[in-house]
Order: structure tokens, then sequence, then C-alpha cells
């Protein structure tokens, strides 16, 4: 039996103004997201995989058969939809029913399987509920709910959360998470929020332009993105040319020359995240020495936001701007921050070069 | 793909039906005026179009149509802002009456004027009020007052489904309210004017039994009513039918293209919809109250005066015996008529509706089938029965073994189906584009999708359609009198004869039972029309 629960291979797709190519394998009972901008193809790919839209050419395999000239009704993928789509003509029962009618199952078994997937998604009591007076986080579980009805071999969801407030988001994340991992259903969740992404994926897949900008496990994605694209796409980042390390490089002057030498040439960027920093906002206190290490000092503060738990603080540096998070509101107009070398990427022409 | 292949094959049965209903009679009753007994020749054609009287015919009808449409866009324009801006009592009951006056057979509802305000009419008899024996103004009488209603209706319906925010985003930027409406809405809204006008324009080339019936002293006719006055020279006919057609089909195509553009104006959002307030201020209450009662007065007093001649007479009282005798027993006067009309208006609209449903699949759902397929299913509208019935007449001098009934009947299907496209088209429409392909990665094929999703949402929309189609069919004298002429065996007929013989009593006893007949059929349509589930 083949691994893999999902392999797209060589699959091409042209379209007036707007190019596909893909090339990617998910793994049996793996949730792997999909994100990137607008008109980068997101929604699609999950097309070209539910039969909805026929490539150009190339192959796609579920669970190791070939489905690509198949019809989407033959495929057996779960496609829960942006607005849900459910059907108006219909309760809550009848629409979780709509996808069962194929199998043979007694009066009694129907009924049960549809109280079973509602009680799995938290939607009991709900069977003779018109669609049309459900709220957006039950009509999404209702979604679900019919998605899993059809027993797919596949989940593919287009931005389910899209609709939904902030804590609603992050209640009914966690609950698909622990939905998918209970059924073990191989999943391709398309999503424009990053941090989705990264909180519940297996792995996660840049999309740009129609292209794969990169495909790994969330950790890699950001801590380790392999192009400046990645980098700026999955978080706030500081992205400084060259020219900044030989103004604020702190390093015994013995081994400073050593030290640019090996790391850095003239064309490359640097790339860092603002949690990666330390910041001192107080002038008189001393900055704790670490070497190697970029210091930006007395840095005057742009503009400082409060996100919440911690402010994103944004501040220049002669020419160059950096931002960081501190925890407290930075008590004076000037911040020095600081950044080891070790968290420091280097791309050159947009690429990761080294890390 | 193969739901597009579904789409593609789906309609194509329905389409062949339809086009072999509007094509044939259409190329028959062109056909005369270049083809004789000589063979091909064009000195008809050319003679016609350059008589005086030909030439003066077709402008009057152009004028006339034109003389109405502005008047009822006028009118049409104040009734739909009224009923889109405010929330009043009774405005559900006039937009029912509305939709009653435009599906009142035309022949009730010229009897209804010529009662009202003809010569012996009951304003002239009751208030001493001189009677209008000017044909003109009877006939323009007649279109303002029931084609108004559908210029309001259509002018609302589009009006309720554009974006208010856009007109709010204007006061907000700090313009007035009558400066937003201006700039903000009337642009968006102009191109549902113009396609409520060009119905109307529509209606009236192609009105039948308000100008035979009521064109008394009136110098010249209407280029339409010609065609069957001159059914003796087929050639003469055929020209004015080639006029109908190029001017109607001008204006056809304007309407196509107006009701696509509003189409992509109007949102699907119903939180963006215009929600109705209470009236607020004096101008705006009287406004509401003269708009009110000037509608009730002149929908309602027509159809009064029919109903008030049919069971009263100054000499005998009230009495109801005319409608046993009229029905009472098979050698009665209008048993079988009735049960002819009510036979051909049904099986008429019942295909009607399902050659509609094809129809509306090709246009909405077939690929690059919008635009051509549109233009085409609204055909009809610009050709009227009296040209379905030429040409079928012409036909039937061919192939006289078909009945007159078939022909009628056939006729009345290419009429019919254009009013259901026009009701269902809209919903098949707003149904969410998402829908099919969930229902398709659920396991259903498309022709399973289309029968589980598709058809219950459009079933309200084809039920009203039939019984729409059935009131409009049940009135029809145009077609029945061309193909048949005073032999033809329907209610209508019938009603429309004994008003030619001055029997206005036993005409408004029949104008009584096609107005109870509409009213059913409004009644159970309208509640079905706000089923429809999108």
């Amino acid at each position: 039996m083949s691994e893999f629960g999902l392999k797209c291979k060589n699959i091409k797709l042209s379209r007036p103004q707007f190019n596909l190519e893909l090339d990617f394998t998910v793994n049996k009972g793996e949730l792997v997201s999909i994100i990137g901008p607008s008109g980068s193809g997101k929604s699609t790919t999950l097309s070209l995989v539910s039969g909805l839209t026929l490539p150009d050419s190339g192959t796609i395999e579920i669970n190791g058969k070939d489905v690509t000239n198949l019809a989407p009704e033959e495929r057996k993928t779960g496609y829960v939809f942006q607005d849900y789509a459910l059907f108006p003509n219909m309760d809550v029962e009848q629409n979780i029913a709509y996808p069962m009618r194929h199998k043979k199952l007694s009066k009694e078994e129907h009924k049960a399987e549809i109280r079973r997937l509602l009680e799995l998604v938290n939607l009991s009591g709900y069977e003779k509920r018109n669609v049309t007076e459900l709220t957006a986080v039950e009509r999404q579980k209702a979604a679900l709910a019919r998605a899993l009805a059809s027993e797919p071999e596949i989940l593919l969801m287009d931005e389910p959360l899209s609709n939904l407030d902030a804590k609603e988001r992050i209640t009914i994340r966690t609950e698909i998470r622990e939905i998918q991992k209970k059924t073990g259903i191989t999943t391709i969740y398309v999503t424009h929020d990053q941090e989705i992404a990264l909180s519940i994926s297996d792995k996660v897949i840049i999309l740009r332009d129609g292209r794969i900008e990169q495909m790994g496990n969330p950790e890699d994605i950001y801590r380790r993105p392999g192009t400046e694209f990645t980098a700026t796409f999955t978080g706030e980042c500081n992205i400084l040319p060259y020219d900044v390390i030989l103004r604020t490089l702190r390093v015994p002057e013995t081994e400073r020359s050593k030290i640019i030498y090996q790391c850095f040439g003239p064309e490359h960027k640097l790339f860092f995240r603002p949690e990666d920093m330390v910041v001192n906002d107080m002038p008189g206190l001393p900055f704790p020495e670490f070497y190697p290490h970029l210091r930006f000092e007395n840095a005057k503060i742009i503009r400082s936001e409060y996100l919440g738990k911690e402010y994103l603080v944004t501040a220049q540096y002669d020419e160059f701007t950096i931002k960081a998070y501190t925890v407290y509101k930075p008590a004076s107009d000037f911040i020095t921050a600081g950044i080891r070398m070790t968290k420091i990427l280097e791309f050159n022409n947009g690429k990761l070069t080294r890390h | 793909m193969n739901k597009d292949r579904f789409y593609r094959t789906y309609p194509i049965f329905g389409c062949t039906l339809f086009l072999i209903a509007v094509l044939v009679p259409l190329c028959m009753a062109l056909v005369p005026s270049v083809i004789t007994s000589q063979g091909i020749e064009i000195q008809s054609l050319v003679r016609t179009f350059t008589d005086k009287d030909c030439l003066m015919t077709m402008a009057f009808s152009t004028l006339l149509a034109l003389g109405c449409t502005t008047v009822c866009t006028l009118l049409g324009w104040f009734g739909a802002s009224l009923l889109v801006r405010y929330h009043f009592t009774g405005n559900n009951l006039l937009k029912g009456l509305f939709i009653f006056a435009i599906l009142l057979p035309s022949p009730v509802s010229a009897l209804g004027i010529r009662l009202l305000l003809g010569q012996g009419g009951y304003l002239n008899q009751l208030y001493g009020i001189p009677a209008v024996t000017n044909g003109i103004a009877l006939v323009f009488s007649a279109f303002v007052i029931f084609l108004t209603p559908l210029e309001i209706l259509l002018i609302s319906y589009y009006w309720k489904r554009l974006d208010y925010r856009c007109e709010q985003a204007a006061r907000t930027l700090g313009v007035s309210k009558g400066k937003a409406f201006r700039t903000v809405s009337l642009p968006r809204l102009r191109p549902a004017i113009v396609a409520a006008s060009s119905l109307v324009f529509l209606a009236c080339l192609t009105g039948f039994s308000t100008i035979v019936m009521l064109d008394e002293n009136m110098v010249y006719s209407t280029a339409y009513a010609q065609i069957f006055r001159s059914l003796q020279e087929p050639s003469v006919a055929s020209c004015y039918a080639i006029f109908n057609l190029v001017l109607g089909f001008a204006v056809l195509a304007i309407f196509c293209t107006m009701q696509r553009k509003m189409a992509k104006r109007i949102t699907a959002d119903a939180s963006c919809h215009r929600e109705p307030t209470e009236a607020k201020g004096f101008l705006s209450n009287a406004a509401i109250v003269i708009f009110t009662l000037l509608s009730l007065l002149l929908i309602l007093a027509p159809i009064i005066c029919v109903i008030a001649n049919a069971i009263y007479n100054s000499n005998e009282g009230f009495l109801l015996t005319r409608f046993v005798e009229l029905f009472n027993g098979i050698e009665s006067l209008a048993l079988l008529p009735l049960l002819y009309s009510l036979a051909i208006a049904a099986v008429s609209a019942i295909i009607a509706a399902f050659i509609a449903r094809a129809l509306s699949i090709a246009i909405y759902r077939k690929p690059n089938g919008k635009v051509s397929n549109g233009l085409f299913s609204m055909l009809p509208l610009c050709l009227g029965t009296v040209t379905f019935g030429f040409g079928f007449k012409v036909l039937g001098s061919y192939i006289p073994q078909i009945p007159d009934i078939a022909f009628v009947t056939l006729s009345h299907i290419a009429m019919l189906t254009p009013i259901t496209v026009m009701l269902v088209g809209p919903v098949l429409s707003a149904i969410r584009t998402d829908l099919v392909p969930a229902s398709r990665t659920l396991g259903y094929h498309a022709a399973a999708t289309y029968k589980s999703i598709e058809k219950p949402a459009i079933r309200p929309a084809i039920a009203a359609g039939i019984l729409f189609g059935f009131a409009i069919s049940i009135g029809d004298i145009a077609n029945a009198l061309t193909v048949a002429g005073n032999d033809a065996k329907t209610i209508a007929v019938l009603l429309y004869t004994q008003y030619a013989k001055g029997n206005l009593s036993c005409a408004s006893a029949l104008g009584c039972v096609l107005i109870i007949l509409c009213f059913i059929a409004v009644l159970v349509g309208e509640k079905l029309l706000r089923r429809c589930h999108v």
C-alpha cells in the first residue's frame, strides 16, 4: 500500500494571466496547510485535487490510485467550501445524509451515523434545524460533518474559518485538528492566515504565483525560511542590507575581520525575527554582552504597537528600520537592541544561502 | 468535463422544440412578403413600405408605444421609489395587485376601460363626467394603467437589490441625500429603468386586444393590429410583421443588454439589500397615500366595472342568472369555449414551463450561452401572438390536416416560454455557485446534482410560471382570432365577439370568469414565488 495520501506529480494548469505548477506529496493521515497571497493558486489546487478543475498535464494520486481523469464524484474527496455550501433546501440532517444515500444503511444505522457525526463536530441536537438559521460556527461544523459523512479518503478545506471571529477561529481550529487526528483523514487546509497554518499543520506549503515556494514542517518554515518571500509572508521579520554588519558587529577586535569574512558577502541580506532580539529600553542600564552579535545602539523608536501580550517596537537606526518585541511599553524614546549572529540567516537574490 | 456535457445536452430537446415553435411560424409569416404565387418578388414589399398609409401606421405604432412608455416610466419610477424606500400598510397587497394587473387578460382590461370611461360608461352615467370618445385616449389609458405596474415591479426588484451601502458611503463623504442618489444610485439603476421601459415598449407594440377593442375613431391603427386586419392580403400582413420584428428586435436587444448589465450590478447578499423604512414627514406620507389610492382606483375601477356590469343591470337589478345561462349544459354558449380554453392554457403553460427550464439552463449554466440563448429565448416577446398566429395560418394553408387548436397551442407555448424563463432564470442564476461543486465532491454526478439541488430550488418558480402562463394563455384572443377567426372556440374570443356585437353584459360575465381564474393563478403563483430557496 502507498504511504502517500496525496501525490501531485508535475501538475500544470494554464489560465489567462495565471499558470499553476505543482509537484508535492502528502503522507497518509497528515494535515497539510497551503498558504499564500491572493491569486497564488491555493483554491485552484483544491479544485484540481477534487476534480472540479482538470489539469493540463501531470497526475494526481489519492492513496496510490490515479484519479487524474476521474470525475469529482468518483474521487472520494470531502470538500469544505469557504462559504460552506450547505444546501438551503435541506435541514442539517438532510445535508449530512446527502452523501450517505449511496450507502446501503438501514434507517437506524443511518440515524446513528448522523448522530455520530454531529457528536464528532459538537453539533448534537441540530438535526432538524434549517441551515439558514445556523450561526457561522454551526454552519462550519455542519459543513465539516457533511464532508466527513462521505467517508472521504482526503479532506479538502478552503479557508473554512474566514467567516468566523478571532475567538471562534482559535476554538474551531483546535477542534478541526482534534477531529482530523481522531479520524486520521489526510487533510489539505487552505488558508491565508499563517498563524492558523503554523499552529495546526504537520506540513506547510507556501504558494506564490502558482508555484511552490517552500514546503516543510511549520517550525522549519518559520525559523529557516528558504526564501525572502517565505520569511516575510510567515511573520514579522527584519531584512537588512549587508552594510549593517560593518557598523553594528560586536565581537573581540581580533576576531572581527575573520567573522565578517566567514559569514557574509556584500551582495547578501541579513534576516532575523523580531522575537530573537534582546531589547534594552533604559539608557542607563548596561547591555548584556554575548559575542558575537549585532548591536543597534540608541535606535529611535518610530512606533510601538500594543498586541495584547507584547509590544511590537519599530525603531530607526541610521537608515535602517528594525523591529523587536518587548514585554512592556518602552520607557524612553530610544532602545538598544541586539541579535546573536547564530540567529541570523543570510539571503542571496532572495534565496537562503546559509543558516 | 462531465458537468459541461450535462448542461450542454440537457437543454437540447427543449431548445429544439422552442426553435420549431418560434422559427417555423416566423419564417411562414415573413415569406409572403417576398414570395407570391408568381415566385420571388419584392414589389409588394417596396409598395407597402412606400405607401403613405402604411408608413403613417408604422409611425403611429412607434409614437403610441413611445408615448405610453414615457408615461409608464415616469409613473413607474415614482411608484418604485416609494415601494423601495418606505414600508407602509398594504404595500404587499399593492405588489400582489400589480402582478394581477399585469396578468389580467387584456380583453378584460380593455372592456373595463370601455365600461369605465367610454360612451355610456359608469363615470359618464353616474357622475356625468364626459365620456372619452377618442380611441387613442382609451388605448393610452389602458396601456398606462395596466403596464405601469410592470415598470414599477421591475424597477423596484432591481433597486432593492442594489448595494445600499454605496449611497450611505456617499452620504458619509459629505454629499446630500438627493445628490448621493443622483450620483451613486441612479447611474447604477439606469439599466433597470431602460430594461423595464423596453419591456413596456414591447408590450405596447404588440398590444392587440386593447387596440382592436378600443380603437374606434382612430385614423390610424397600429402595425400589429394591421397584421390581423390584412390577413386577406398576406404580403401586406407580412410587411407589417417585418416592421414589428425589426423594431421589436432592436428594443429586445436593448432589454437583454440592460438586463445583463443589471444582473452584474445587483448583489446576492441579502444583508446589503435596501430595507424599506417607515415614512417620516408630511411629503412622503402624502406621496404614499396618493400612490396607494391611485393604484387601487385605477387598477380596480375597470375590474369593478366589469363585475358590476355582469351582475347588475339598471332595468333588472342584481342578477346572476346570466352566468347560469352561459354555462348551463353542453349546449350553452360558454361551457365548451371555457373547457377548450382551460385545456389549451393548461397544456401550453405546462409545455412552456418544460421548455423554459431547458432554456434557463442553456442561458445560465451552459458555457458561453448567456448572450445568444438569452436573446433567443426572449424572441417571442418582440414577435407577439398575432405574428405567430399569422405564421401558423400560412402554414395551415399548406397543411390543412393539422387542426387550428394545435397551432393555437403551439403559439401559446412560444409566447409563454419567455415569461417563464424570466421567472426561472433569476432563481437559477441566484443559486450559489459553490452548491453544485459541493454536491459533486459528495459523490453525485452532474445529472443527480441537478435533480437534488437545482431542480428543487427552481420548482416553485416553474410552478408559478405555469400558473402565470395559464392566466396569460386563457385571456389571449390575438392568436386564436388570427388562426381560426371568429369561429375560434375560446372563452376570450367569445368575450370579444360578444363585445363586438355590443352585448356588453354577456362580455362582462365572461370577463368575470377570466378575472376569477386570473386571480386564483396570481394568488397561488405569488405565494409559490416567495418559496424559492436560493
